[in-house]
């Protein structure tokens, strides 16, 4: 069974809404109920928890591609599944080009949606990792010096000691202080590690 | 196009013997009565229908026909004229006459494309030019002739070319158009109005009356009356009119001229008038033609559109309906597959009752949809008519019909002798039967042999009307015919399993049955409609 993680449905229609959540509730998931796409974009805050969104295509007020485009404009990376009407394959083609991670059609079947969500969950997951260690890594980084900064850059790049030394108008033997005290800061021991730090703290 | 104002000449595919002999016949005694105001030796008339005759024979029945008209031409110059020349100069005259014109058919029919219909401008356009270089050619060669044996004095040269012309002219322009046009091959759409036809032929007589009765000594002047009937016919009944009207005032200018008496050379003049009044009748009445089949044609695609319309109209209610029942059966299908787990489960906290119900609640709403839609075909205006079935499935066929070309599937109606109206409306009837023929087509494509679809129609009895669409394909398999006419039962992979249910629905609003008729092969779908009282 998957972690609890959060699927907001969002669907004009009463019942396929709620049977959605009973079933979703049924197999670990935490089902949030969303009458319309407006209501859905009203109720995400300012700092969204990771979540999966089940995303109804055809709806009165702003659809499902309008929502798609929203979220994506609040930078709110939460898969989304696209529901869809059957055999309304251009519709979900678009919804795949603009990022939907899936698309399911109507009648739901279980098993697809099943294998979808768990497919969605992943992703969500590896993207909050992802979001945790950005995080983590820019807090470190606050604490340097800007010289320490420099230094940092100059040292990811590939540059050697001496090239440093040359580059700022200083001795090998204060780039060495300079890089010992900075990998002191950043909690790292080897260089490889402060190279995947690097690589963390890029958007 | 335009009904003629002649009845319409129906001739035999390959010209026979007797055919020929009247053909012969026929030109000599034209040449004979046609034999009016004659100049020189020569016999000269400045109206000479026979050529026309002759050229409308090449047109027809191609250049084998040549021989013949040497054969005419020759009987002519001995019966009628009495030339005084050699005989070799005769022979040549009349192969020079024969030949020429097989050379202008030749031409017409080869190289200028000429179709022989005078349906369109170029047809007239190509015709008229042809045939005035081709009769000058042709008088300036049989007047050099004649001149070279000595028959003609050189003083009377200019003038017997010019009569010669005009008269061959003529006779072409008056003759060959009419009797095309009368012998088209192509079938005529609008219905011989014999009011206005006599209405017209009336005008001309009246307008010939005017000119030559009541003008005495103002023939000439008067002459552009003629043209006033002449437009009428054109407006109305196109070339086949224009090209007998034609006729009728040549007849009747000669007839003045011979039996009112006229001054010698004068009947020359008024047949250069004569000419300007039959190209004019050309041009006008193939103008009217080229607009009305224009017109016909726009009207063709009209209906085309309305059809085609129509079927858009009810695959959008299709797919509304497909949208509409796909909510609840979606939820159905959700929350019973959940009522599954928490069955397995064994309902820890009492959900399960709830989630039935509401199980029921969304098949009762899908049940909602179709009831809508019985409903909707009801009270969809149903305007009851008479029909005559046999028109109403021949509407449905040619809606069809495309389709069944495309995949070689022969298409065909037959309804019963005496068939009484039936009650209905003609629109919702007309895509019960589209659908159920589109249907029987699409059984039949996939197989090599057996590609028929019959619509029939018979009496059922004393109240009703059975109309039946029978097809030679795999027919409906048992476990298909039971559910055959629910909502979203269906075999095609693009279907919506929608049609029958609807057509069902239809044809019971109309107080009729609609049903798979058991047969030992394909599928036979009947239906029944109410007798018009």
């Amino acid at each position: 069974m998957p972690s609890r993680i959060n699927v907001h449905v969002v669907d004009d229609d009463d019942a396929v809404r709620d049977s959605l959540c009973l079933l979703l509730r049924l197999h670990g998931y935490v089902p949030r109920p969303h009458a319309s796409g407006d209501a859905f974009l009203a109720s995400i805050g300012d700092a969204p928890s990771s979540a999966i969104v089940l995303l109804d295509l055809r709806m009165p007020g702003t659809g499902g591609a309008g929502v798609q485009a929203a979220l994506a404009e609040r930078n709110v990376r939460w898969p989304v599944i696209m529901l869809t009407a059957h055999g309304d394959a251009a519709s979900a083609r678009n919804a795949l080009k603009s990022g939907a991670c899936d698309f399911i059609e109507k009648p739901v079947d279980e098993t697809v949606l099943l294998a979808a969500l768990e497919h969605a969950a992943a992703e969500a997951e590896a993207a909050d990792a992802a979001a945790a260690r950005r995080t983590e890594t820019e807090r470190r980084l606050a604490r340097l010096t800007p010289r320490e900064r420099e230094v940092f850059a100059m040292v990811v790049a590939g540059r050697h000691n001496r090239e440093v030394a040359a580059a700022l108008g200083i001795s090998p033997r204060t780039v060495e202080v300079y890089k010992a005290r900075l990998m002191d800061k950043l909690d790292v021991e080897r260089l490889p590690d402060l190279i995947r730090l690097s690589l963390d703290s890029a958007p | 196009m335009t009904a003629l104002q002649l009845p319409s000449l129906s001739l035999p595919r390959r010209p026979g013997a007797a055919f020929i002999a009247g053909y012969i016949a026929l030109y000599v005694a034209l040449d004979w009565v046609s034999f009016i105001d004659p100049l020189g030796p020569l016999g000269i008339t400045p109206w000479n229908p026979p050529p026309g005759l002759s050229l409308f024979l090449l047109l027809r029945y191609g250049l084998a026909m040549t021989p013949w008209l040497f054969v005419a031409a020759f009987l002519v110059e001995v019966l009628v004229r009495g030339v005084p020349a050699p005989w070799p100069v005769i022979v040549a005259a009349c192969a020079l006459l024969a030949g020429g014109y097989a050379l202008v058919a030749a031409l017409l029919r080869g190289r200028l494309r000429f179709h022989g219909e005078f349906t369109t401008l170029r047809d007239v356009t190509v015709f008229t030019a042809a045939v005035v270089i081709a009769t000058l050619g042709i008088a300036l060669a049989y007047i050099a002739l004649f001149a070279a044996a000595g028959v003609i004095a050189a003083e009377t040269y200019v003038r017997s070319v010019a009569q010669f012309w005009i008269g061959d002219l003529i006779g072409i322009i008056v003759v060959t158009p009419l009797l095309l046009v009368a012998t088209r091959m192509r079938g005529r759409v609008h219905g011989f109005a014999p009011g206005e036809a006599l209405l017209q032929g009336i005008s001309v007589v009246a307008a010939l009356f005017l000119v030559f009765v009541s003008g005495v000594g103002q023939q000439l002047k008067l002459f552009y009356v003629l043209f006033l009937p002449l437009t009428w016919i054109a407006m109305r009944r196109g070339l086949a009119g224009t090209t007998a009207a034609t006729l009728l005032v040549q007849i009747g200018l000669i007839a003045a001229l011979l039996f009112g008496g006229h001054r010698p050379g004068e009947v020359l003049d008024f047949q250069f008038l004569m000419l300007a009044l039959a190209l004019t009748g050309l041009f006008l009445g193939v103008s009217v033609d080229e607009r009305r089949t224009a017109e016909a044609k726009l009207r063709d695609k009209q209906t085309e559109l309305d059809r085609s319309l129509r079927a858009a109209a009810a695959s959008e209610l299709a797919s509304t309906l497909a949208h509409e029942l796909n909510q609840p059966l979606s939820a159905i299908g959700t929350y019973t597959r959940s009522a599954q787990i928490l069955l397995e489960r064994g309902d820890p906290d009492g959900e399960l009752p709830a989630t039935m119900r509401k199980v029921v609640a969304e098949a009762n709403r899908a049940g909602m949809v179709m009831r809508r839609l019985r409903e909707f075909v009801l009270t969809g205006a149903v305007r009851l008519e008479p029909l005559r079935p046999a028109t109403l499935l021949e509407d449905a066929a040619a809606a069809a019909l495309a389709r069944a070309q495309q995949h070689h599937v022969l298409l065909t109606t037959v309804a019963a002798p005496d068939l009484p109206a039936v009650l209905g409306d003609r629109i919702p009837l007309e895509t019960v039967l589209h659908n159920l023929i589109a249907n029987a087509i699409d059984a039949v494509t996939g197989q090599e042999r057996g590609r028929v679809v019959r619509v029939s129609a018979v009496r059922h009895d004393a109240n009703t009307v059975r109309i039946s669409v029978e097809d030679e394909g795999p027919g409906i398999a048992p476990e298909m015919a039971a559910t055959l006419f629910e909502p979203l039962a269906t075999n095609k992979a693009h279907g919506l399993g929608l049609g029958l249910p609807i057509s069902r629905t239809i044809v019971e609003a109309h107080g009729g049955r609609l049903w798979l008729e058991p047969t030992a092969r394909g599928a036979c779908f009947c239906l029944t409609l109410p007798v018009a009282p």
